[in-house]
């Protein structure tokens, strides 16, 4: 979007060594700093002339925000106007020098460019470039925040489990969803939760150490890759495991089930030096069952976000 | 603008001692803000793109002394750690050291508790570093390229300080690249 009123041309870009690329229209502006005398009048002066009652053409009708996602997904555009909370995008300006303000999120201003932080939160942000003739450009964002975890199994994993026992586990590699966006900001972590307990499962004391889901303590980052159904891989290997109390067979068939918060923060980094309080997201839960026997044996199997595992207590001692 | 750099400059000193990789983000945020269209005298010109050129080679140096080799971004933490057995009990991933009764399985999940903190740490420290680097990079590329020009006077500067700041021999090849005609 852009402005026009009856104004004068807006000034010239900086162009220090006039590359054929850029195209420069009013006064000419400083030079670069030259130390051998190289530096000089940055662009040829342009038509000019007020907007409005003029015939000429009003510099202010081109003025425009061109942006440029610092995310390279290959699923994704790098013109998009729908960013994950945090993510990052090059602007420029049309027109050359600007001042640049935002509604929300942050902004860190290079003349006639500037690089946006997407904020925290989601919602829509507003971003605009002014000259100093008085033409200015609008361009806006809508900020998507995670929405759901998909957890799928780590390639190449085997399930954890002890022959004759009723234990199994596997590892899974966690994304966050949605995939219209890149999440490379975002930090996750998992909350404390207590699971419920029946059958076999039951048997386990009722305390932390057997109840509790044990969440990771530090913060874990995501990567800019974003796969379509899965959304934007996490940097980790989630390590899921029912965990075997010793108690003796006959083993009652039941379940444990964990509901586990998520909580995503953006990073310090792209917070400008402190991180986001962390905001819960989504619910992903944790079950593990033991089948009631069959032909001699009891089916076992885990899930958790839509990753799923699976043997039998008889099965042979197998790790990750 | 001189602030900028000062700031620039307390921000990579405070990184060098704390090596907290969120912080040093700052100063690249304050170098990218560096516009010296604003001066007019030329001798002030002059001292404050030098100060600004020598302020990005030295973030360019601390990034790539800090940058590891041997980084294998598919080599990923994990969230909580299994602990070792003890005799049929196998006590859940990520279970506090002291639910652990046996002393030497315990001492063994201490050390791989340590190890995977550590492994945290540090991935997240390259991932970081690594998106820095090709933003700074970026950046001082941009801004060699706005005030300094292919002419020998510039060139002899820039030299100047690429030696001054110990820039390694591969970064060093990339600027002086910048200038090259194509």
């Amino acid at each position: 979007m852009s402005n026009c009123s009856s104004r004068p041309q807006p000034p010239a870009p900086y162009v220090p060594h006039a590359p054929a690329s850029v195209t420069t229209t009013g006064p000419g502006g400083a030079g670069p700093a030259g130390a051998g005398g190289a530096g000089g009048a940055a662009g040829a002066g342009g038509t000019g002339g007020a907007c409005g009652a003029s015939t000429a053409p009003c510099p202010c009708a081109t003025a425009t925000i061109t942006s440029q996602t610092v995310s390279t997904a290959a699923l994704l555009s790098q013109t998009r106007l729908l960013l994950g909370v945090g993510e990052e995008v090059d602007l420029t300006y049309s027109l050359g020098a600007a001042t640049w303000n935002a509604t929300d999120g942050r902004l860190v201003s290079m003349g006639s460019s500037a690089r946006f932080t997407a904020p925290p939160i989601g919602g829509g942000v507003t971003v605009t470039a002014r000259d100093s003739a008085g033409c200015s450009a609008t361009i806006t964002f809508t900020i998507v925040e995670p929405n759901a975890v998909v957890q799928l199994r780590k390639p190449g994993g085997g399930i954890k489990h002890t022959q004759a026992r009723p234990d199994v586990g596997i590892q899974t590699v966690p994304y966050l969803m949605p995939d219209t966006v890149s999440f490379y900001n975002v930090e996750w972590l998992e909350d404390e939760v207590f699971s419920t307990n029946t059958g076999v499962y039951a048997l386990y004391p009722n305390n932390p150490t057997w109840r509790g889901h044990h969440p990771n303590a530090s913060a874990l980052g995501c990567s800019d890759k974003v796969i379509a159904g899965q959304g934007t891989k996490t940097n980790a290997v989630d390590n899921l495991y029912s965990g075997d109390h010793g108690d003796p067979a006959p083993f009652a068939a039941g379940s444990a089930s964990w509901p586990i918060p998520w909580k995503y923060q953006v990073s310090a980094a792209a917070m400008g030096g402190t991180a986001s309080p962390p905001k819960q997201f989504a619910i992903a839960t944790q079950v593990v069952t033991l089948a009631a026997a069959a032909s001699g044996d009891q089916a076992l199997t885990i899930t958790k976000a839509g990753a799923a595992g699976a043997t039998t207590v008889n099965s042979a001692t197998s790790t990750y | 603008m001189s602030s900028q750099v000062e700031q620039a400059g307390r921000i990579l000193a405070a990184f060098e001692k704390s090596k907290s990789i969120d912080s040093f983000f700052g100063a690249v945020e304050q170098m990218e803000g560096v516009n010296l269209m604003g001066l007019g005298d030329t001798k002030e010109r002059l001292a404050a793109r030098r100060a600004a050129a020598r302020m990005w080679l030295k973030i360019l140096a601390a990034i790539d002394e800090h940058l590891d080799p041997k980084f294998d971004p598919e080599d990923v933490p994990e969230t909580k750690v299994v602990p070792p057995p003890s005799g049929r009990i196998q006590p859940p991933p990520g279970v506090s050291p002291e639910a652990i009764t046996d002393p030497r399985a315990r001492a063994e999940y201490e050390a791989a508790l340590k190890k995977n903190a550590e492994k945290i740490a540090s991935y997240n420290f390259q991932t970081k570093l690594q998106r820095l680097n090709k933003r700074a990079s970026t950046s001082a590329k941009r801004f060699l390229t706005t005030y300094y020009t292919p002419v020998h006077a510039d060139q002899q500067e820039l030299l100047s300080l690429l030696r001054e700041e110990h820039l390694s021999t591969v970064r060093q090849g990339q600027i002086k690249a910048l200038f090259k005609a194509e």
